[in-house]
């Protein structure tokens, strides 16, 4: 027994050191057993190893287009609103940030200006990430050169923003290491230079457009890549280069302008002939595919619980020529008929409402909330590329080839038809309220024409909507409908017979409108009466957008003019007005040179120290930061 | 009764003969008789239990404390006399054939002075005079003082330095603990170890079964717990079975009921109308009620919401051994219901600890729990009844809900709880297996596995209600989530222990090796076929407009541990530890953190000049220092992970195509939060012990705590990285004194503890300046900021300065713009002329100056009396949801004190809904303070002579009240607000009241 004991001893000392032994070293050999890999996710040890991942990557790097900051309020304010095809809409105190970027009231303070910055550097982060990691991949050389190609694309896009937005900005072509977190300012020459050698190594690897498989509609295409660097050589003056980049596009019989402008804007005309890249978009029931660029231009109140910013000023609505249908295609006014039967509703808290109609999206396409708007954002399209061509040939002196151009564009605007009746709402509205006897008071809304007729009998209703305080005592006014029955007796029932019988008067000519009005008036007992009359009224024809015939300066105006029509509301003008060196002209509240760049986020300034250095005029505001950098 | 006890001896024999392998032929001749008595007081102790070593032969005392061993082989022995309480005596006795020897013994009451207690420490035990860090204990009879389910909630008042704050008086809810203050911005809850288990929830552990908890304060303690450690341990142990005891059944059981504490003074139906009215014309609408004297006195809802609701505990335990095995066995089943509708806490369980005592050197054992949980979770009325427009009638003449939407957004509670289904259960298995050798006399090896398992799961369905435009759903929606969790931890240690003349040392050094993994899955449906609980299956529901979901993480870790005890004379004690501890958590630089401590002890009462002195029983003066870690960060934070969904659209089809990348910036060279504390304890006993104090001061300065310091954006990560950067400071004193004696029959005992907390955040990270939090559900933005130089999560907002009488104050200023005469006037902080946001500056801490507690016990003869007291001083509590309102919601009665022309008031405002009145502002805040009758009993053990004429050892009855009554300034349901956030707490949002509860209880030993 005794000597069992012993052995029991000895065996156990013996299996106590060397199990704690043994733990040891298993501890120390193998680390292994304290590397828990995360459960159901990819880490940095798993991604960018095959082609899926490298295709995910530079999904993601699409991804951030559709994001919040990148194009949709504080991108809107800084494009549209800051321009003056655009006002904040909305409330009068709804994001009020929005309005100082509307009348040069901001500061470096301003979230418009940090929430841009961080998107498009997310974006370029992304970028980044997939432009040094994907060439280590073992995968096909082809698509490994296409996806690099795609993000050099996103990354030019992304910094093609920056620069013109702030000008100079830290200049960052792979993700950061802690030790660099702190950057300077490169000059504007350098970004630009970055933009033009990543869109030209765009160009080079990336498919044309038909090249592409049509489950990749949407990606980058070689086209996207010269029209881009078009535009970009177009912004540095580099003109004879813009002309060509151009002219590549336009050779590659890749892209035509489509037939019906107003086509391009619908879900249908998405990716139509003349689109070269959208920020692709859908509405899904489990939602993650769309964007809230709809949402917030959208109408505000029932009809589509928009929010109903980034409205058209009526300087844009009258900088339509007479009769151009592309008014009608751009502006959303109140009544205005919608698909789905419904119009839009007034929403009393909104003085002076109209809506992009560019960015309009009807309530039933939202499947999965409103936040989620399934409508591509139309970011360069092949009008724009003609444009641009005009411009660039004018600088280099090709007069012709500059109107031929601008022409094309004008052409496509009119559809085929030459003859317009000249009636802007401005025109009709006098013509109306001195029929009427109406006082002439400000505040009087514009016209809106219904495409499609709303009910049985009644055809091309200009409704007008009266918003003044009721006389005391006495029969008010509120609405009158008028309906154009008949163009010189021809019957017109939709707008295309309106339009062609206009057209058939020719220009010069007069046409004489039958028109039904329907008055509605509150009596003295506060009931509301509707009434009906006939009225008859003599206009005279005149040519719908004529060519440009123009030399000189008065060329170029026309240029810039047929720019600002045809880009409506297409977040294009603000930087065309800099660009031009119109903005202090034409922008109220413009101080040049001071907002010929935007303030440097005042946050960031703060976080570096004062390494990253104020636009000018913009004040410093760097001292806290510098303190705790040197702490 | 004899029949229960009968079957009772029958259930223990069985379980022992399960557990006894080969039982002992007895084939004797001899008998030992005998009576055994208390030494001091000559009564006879029955149930005692005598037997002769070596052997299975023995017996227990009777009522009269005489025992009978029959048939006993010839022989020598040891008589071995043993009884809980009393110390174990022995007698040689020498046995032949047909003879009957006589064995008397006296035993001695195992009276342990404070001194002479073994107090578990990490790995081990020491005792208490040698001990060198702060530790205190509780034990068993201090957990169950309390009728709670919850071993956490039992210790509320009861040990200095920790501060257990109920969250929700939810039955089975999770009290919020802090130990020493708060030691970091993250997670600041202690680190549990039961049975040798680390863990972070108890909610398994039944009070019962509870032999000791011992909270571990310093770092000299907590060290050994390494990167674990610096939010204090909590050591808890359960009884285990005892060696050589004949069985020892006891039953407890108590049946009770809560009621709501402390109802808040809400206005009645006509002091509403008076005050919608007067609301209507301050903010000019028309008055909602034509004559507000007409509506009566109206509902209160806080009675319809409210309820009586009875609590019941039955616990059955076996507990004893045999020479090679001891034993403890018990079930438990315990249910409280909650004083709302809809929530209660059940819980069965089963507990199987052992101890195989195989040879004189080998031991192994288990220690097995099992237990299944009904946890439902309560429907949010709190603040809805707090809210809700009291001249509304629950139903209506039909019978239906009536809208409670007319004028208030809060709804209708009654219906918010009619409609609330919600299903929750849960199973947990908790075992311990250990073996342990000691070799070579002064060697210990033990090797210990423990494994935790469980599984939960949580139904929650929505059924398609109309009540009113506000409160419906149109749509019925189920969603199942299941939980599993499974934590493995296996310690092997090695312990050396010798004497060496006049010095003593322990040297223990162990590895240490633990994996933890959770997974969720969960699924959602709509439009289910039905209400009824056998439809809420998510086959039940449409395909379409499903989600599912499932998620995992673990997390491991390997220890190196090591301990040296040295005792030098007695009077001179040295304690060091040293814990590398490697962790998954971290970056693979940063694998291994080293979590050394120091301590030093002197024993002045063992020195020639104290020895001998009559009135000094003990004196000890100890010091420590040591570094300990929070790791309680979130599984990966050193590893970037890929971002999924971040998708992009392409194709005619225009088809979602996945995307993802590392967008989330990941600190590779991330690590736990370090402690440093040090610790200055004295430790006395007067009068041979009769009065025993305590007092530490501490000062613990928490580096390296992980926040989220900013980085320019144009870096492009979406979110900045954590990294290790604030510092906060902790000071403070911790004390307790105990005071017990007797006086004829009547024995008594005072214990008062209290502890002090200085709270200052140091240093939040280069970059950052401040964090706020707070912000509340009406937008009046944060209310509280945590900033260097002050309190963690310190209160912010304006400072009030009375009531605007009339438009010449408010053209005198200072003003906001707009004020009315009847609005507050706020102190123009800044004396800039005008207030901004810039007046507002920090007005209070949740933080409590002093935390204390109070505990009495006394007997006299069978009756005992017990009563402990807590209470706080010096937090403010945020009344959050005072604030909350959007429509005409119901006023707490102090609004009827309300300004409503000059000179009626110059403290609570005129009645308005939003605007200058509704910023955060010391308006809201009110002192904290409180003192509280924790628990009061009353108990009487019945005469032995007349219990053993039922078999019983021992009967007890009782009459328990628990949370009595509580005086405070503060006008809420409870003045104990608590949150599990560190930089928003102290704001009263509505929690689940707490509640009193009355009980009567019976304790049976057989």
């Amino acid at each position: 027994m005794r000597y069992i004991r012993v052995l029991i001893n000895r065996l156990s000392l013996t299996a106590g050191i060397s199990v704690l032994a043994a733990l040891m070293l298993w501890g120390c050999k193998e680390p292994k057993f304290l590397e828990q890999p995360p459960l159901g996710q990819m880490t940095s040890d798993n991604f960018f190893q095959n082609a899926d991942q490298a295709i995910w990557a530079t999904n993601a790097t699409y991804n951030q287009l559709r994001n919040w900051s990148v194009h949709v309020f504080a991108w809107l304010g800084m494009t549209d609103i800051a321009s003056d095809d655009a006002r904040k809409g909305s409330t009068p105190t709804d994001a009020s940030f929005l309005l100082q970027l509307d009348d040069f009231s901001f500061d470096p303070g301003n979230i418009a200006f940090s929430t841009t910055w961080q998107g498009y550097f997310q974006g370029i982060y992304r970028a980044n990430l997939a432009i040094e990691n994907i060439p280590g991949i073992d995968m096909d050389s082809q698509l490994k050169a296409r996806l690099i190609g795609e993000n050099k694309f996103l990354r030019a896009y992304f910094y093609f923003f920056l620069v013109r937005a702030y000008g100079g900005v830290p200049l960052i072509t792979q993700p950061l290491r802690p030790s660099e977190y702190i950057q300077a300012r490169a000059p504007a020459d350098s970004v630009y230079a970055l933009i033009e050698r990543d869109l030209q190594d765009a160009a080079d690897v990336l498919p044309l457009k038909s090249e592409y498989a049509s489950s990749n509609l949407g990606r980058a295409t070689r086209g996207a890549a010269q029209g881009l660097l078009a535009k970009v050589y177009l912004f540095e003056g580099k003109y004879q280069d813009a002309y060509d980049q151009a002219q590549n596009v336009m050779t590659s019989m890749e892209y035509s302008l489509l037939d019906n402008y107003d086509k391009i804007f619908t879900r249908e005309g998405e990716n139509s002939s003349g689109s070269i890249f959208e920020v692709q978009a859908t509405s899904l029931e489990t939602g993650e595919g769309g964007t809230q660029y709809n949402q917030v231009q959208g109408v505000r109140g029932p009809t589509n619980l928009g929010w109903g910013f980034n409205d058209p000023t009526t300087n844009l609505e009258t900088a339509f020529e007479p009769g151009d249908p592309r008014q009608e295609a751009t502006i959303l006014y109140v009544w205005e008929p919608i698909p789905g039967g419904e119009a839009v509703l007034d929403n009393t808290n909104i003085n002076g409402e109209m809506y992009n109609q560019k960015s309009f999206i009807p309530r039933d396409q939202f499947l999965a909330g409103f936040n989620d708007g399934p409508g591509n954002i139309r970011r360069l399209r092949y009008s724009d590329i003609l444009l641009m061509a005009a411009e660039a040939a004018y600088h280099l002196g090709n007069t012709g080839e500059a109107q031929s151009l601008v022409n094309q564009v004008r052409a496509r605007a009119r559809n085929g038809r030459a003859a317009t009746l000249g009636i802007t709402a401005e025109d009709l509205a006098d013509t109306l309220k001195s029929a009427l006897h109406m006082p002439n008071v400000p505040g009087v809304l514009a016209r809106r024409v219904n495409a499609n007729g709303p009910a049985a009998g009644l055809v091309q209703p200009f409704r007008w909507h009266w918003k003044a305080p009721p006389p005391a005592g006495g029969i008010t006014v509120l609405d009158s409908i008028d309906i154009i029955q008949s163009v010189n007796g021809s019957d017109v029932t939709t707008r295309a017979e309106y339009l062609d019988a206009v057209n058939t008067v020719g220009a010069g000519g007069t046409a004489t409108l039958d028109i039904l009005r329907a008055v509605q008036t509150v009596n003295a007992q506060d009931s509301v009466v509707t009434s009906t009359q006939n009225v008859q009224e003599n206009v005279t024809a005149a040519d719908l957008l004529p060519d440009v015939t123009a030399t000189g300066q008065a060329l170029l105006d026309a240029i810039w003019h047929e720019r600002r029509v045809e880009l409506a509301m297409e977040q294009q003008r603000f930087f065309d007005l800099r660009r031009e060196g119109r903005a202090a002209d034409l922008l109220a509240g413009y101080q040049s040179p001071k907002n010929d760049l935007y303030p440097i986020p005042l946050s960031e300034i703060d976080l570096t120290g004062g390494v990253l250095e104020q636009n000018p005029d913009y004040g410093t505001g760097a001292a806290k930061g510098l303190l705790r950098l040197v702490q | 009764m004899k029949q229960l006890r009968s079957a009772m001896r029958i259930v223990g024999i069985y379980i022992l003969a399960l557990l006894i392998a080969g039982p002992v032929l007895a084939q004797g001749s001899g008998t030992v008789t005998g009576t055994v008595t208390d030494a001091q007081t000559g009564d006879p102790l029955p149930g005692a239990n005598v037997y002769l070593q070596g052997t299975n032969a023995g017996s227990a005392t009777d009522q009269n404390g005489r025992y009978r061993i029959l048939n006993a082989p010839p022989g020598s022995y040891t008589l071995i006399c043993s009884y809980i309480g009393y110390q174990q005596a022995s007698q040689s006795i020498t046995l032949q054939s047909g003879e009957t020897v006589q064995a008397n013994f006296a035993l001695q009451s195992k009276a342990v002075t404070g001194e002479e207690q073994v107090v578990v420490v990490g790995y081990g035990t020491q005792k208490k005079r040698d001990l060198t860090g702060s530790v205190s204990k509780l034990d068993g009879a201090g957990i169950n003082e309390i009728p709670t389910p919850r071993v956490d909630q039992a210790l509320q008042g009861k040990i200095s330095g920790v501060q257990v704050t109920p969250e929700s008086g939810k039955p089975g809810s999770q009290p919020v603990i802090r130990i020493r203050g708060i030691g970091t911005l993250n997670n600041a809850s202690p680190l549990f170890v039961v049975d040798g288990l680390l863990t972070d929830d108890i909610s398994f552990l039944n009070p019962q079964n509870i032999e000791s908890v011992e909270v571990l304060k310093d770092a000299s303690a907590t060290a050994i717990y390494g990167s674990r450690g610096a939010n204090g341990v909590i050591i808890i142990t359960t009884k285990k079975g005892i060696r050589n005891q004949k069985p020892i059944f006891n039953f407890t059981a108590y049946r009770g009921w809560n009621q709501i504490m402390h109802p808040i003074d809400l206005t009645n139906a006509q002091e509403y109308a008076t005050l919608a009215n007067e609301l209507a014309d301050n903010e000019g609408f028309p008055e909602p009620f034509d004559d507000p004297q007409s509506v009566g006195t109206g509902t209160d809802w806080q009675q319809v919401v409210y309820r009586a609701a009875p609590t019941q505990n039955y616990n059955i335990s076996a507990r004893g051994g045999s020479e090679s095995i001891a034993y403890d066995l018990s079930v438990n089943f315990t249910k409280e219901t909650g004083i709302i509708r809809k929530s209660d806490y059940q819980r069965v369980s089963a507990r199987l600890n052992n101890d195989y005592y195989l040879t004189d050197h080998v031991t192994v054992g288990h220690n097995l729990s099992w237990n299944y949980i009904i946890d439902k979770s309560a429907p949010s009325v709190v603040t809805m009844a707090y809210h809700a427009d009291p001249t509304i009638a629950p139903r209506n003449a039909q019978g239906n809900f009536s809208n409670a939407n007319v004028r208030s957004s809060a709804g209708n509670p009654e219906a918010a709880i009619f409609y609330h289904r919600n299903d929750n259960f849960g199973y947990r298995g908790v075992g311990n297996f250990f073996g342990q050798v000691d070799f070579l006399k002064k060697f210990m090896f033990k090797s210990s596995f423990n494994v935790d398992l469980s599984q939960s799961q949580t139904k929650n369905f929505l059924p398609i209600y109309t009540v009113s435009p506000t409160q419906q759903n149109t749509q019925s929606a189920l969603s199942v989530d299941k939980l599993r969790q499974q934590n493995w931890l296996w310690e092997n240690t090695l312990r050396f222990r010798d004497t060496l003349n006049v010095q003593r040392f322990e040297v223990l050094a162990g590895v240490t090796a633990q994996q933890y993994t959770q997974e969720a899955f969960g699924g959602r449906r709509v439009n289910m076929i039905g209400q009824d609980k056998s439809l809420w299956y998510l086959n039940a529901g449409d395909t379409e407009g499903q989600s599912n979901s499932n998620s995992a993480y673990s997390w491991s870790m390997l220890s190196y541990l090591a301990r040296l005890n040295y005792a030098l004379m007695d009077r001179y004690l040295l304690t060091a530890t040293i814990r590398a501890d490697g962790s998954s958590r971290f970056g693979a630089d940063n694998r291994f953190g080293y979590f050394p401590s120091f301590a030093l002890g002197w024993r002045l009462s063992e020195e020639p000049f104290l020895r001998d002195n009559p009135f000094i029983s003990n004196l000890k003066l100890r010091g420590s220092w040591g570094i300990m870690g929070n790791d309680k960060i979130s599984p990966y934070p050193g590893r970037p992970i890929v971002t999924g969904n971040l998708n992009a659209v392409f194709g005619p089809d225009e088809s979602l195509n996945y995307g993802g990348s590392l967008t989330a910036l990941a600190n590779p060279d991330v690590r736990w939060e370090e402690a440093a504390q040090s610790n200055l304890g004295l430790e006395i006993g007067l009068l041979n012990d009769r009065i025993t104090g305590e007092i530490d001061l501490y000062r613990k300065e928490t580096r390296d705590i992980l926040v989220e310091v900013p980085i320019p954006a144009y870096i492009g990560v979406n979110s900045p990285p954590f990294v290790n950067a604030a510092s906060v400071r902790n000071t403070g004193i911790d004390f307790q004194a105990n005071y017990s004696s007797r006086w004829g029959n009547l024995k008594y005992n005072l214990g008062v503890l209290g502890s002090t907390v200085h709270n200052e955040v140091l240093n939040l990270g280069r970059g950052k300046e401040e964090i706020l939090g707070g912000g509340l559900p009406n937008q009046i933005s944060f209310t509280t900021k945590t900033m260097v130089g002050h309190p963690i999560g310190a209160f912010f907002g304006y400072k009030t300065d009375g009531i605007f009488q009339n438009q010449q104050e408010i053209d005198a200023g200072p003003t906001r713009g707009g004020e009315h005469p009847g609005d507050i006037r706020y102190v123009d902080v800044n004396k800039d002329g005008v207030i901004t946001a810039d007046d507002r500056t920090f007005i209070g801490s949740p933080i409590p100056d002093f935390t204390y507690g109070i505990n009495l016990g006394a007997s006299f003869k069978g009756f005992d009396l017990s009563a402990s007291f807590n209470g706080q001083v010096g937090n403010k509590i945020f009344n959050g949801k005072r604030t909350l309102r959007f429509n005409i919601e119901n006023w707490e009665q102090q609004t009827m004190n309300r300004w409503h022309g000059e000179g009626t008031s110059t403290t609570e405002p005129r009645v308005t809904t939003s605007g200058n009145n509704w910023l955060p502002s010391d308006r809201f805040l009110q002192d904290g303070s409180f003192f509280k009758l924790r628990n009061i009993q009353i108990g009487y053990t019945l005469p032995i002579h007349f219990t053993t004429k039922f078999n019983m050892t021992k009967l007890r009855v009782y009459l328990n009240g628990t949370n009595l009554f509580v005086n405070t300034p503060y006008t809420g349901y409870t003045p104990e607000i608590a949150g599990q956030s560190i930089i928003a707490n102290g704001i009263d949002l509505g929690a689940y009241p707490i509640s009193t509860t009355y009980s009567f209880g019976v304790q049976a030993t057989f």
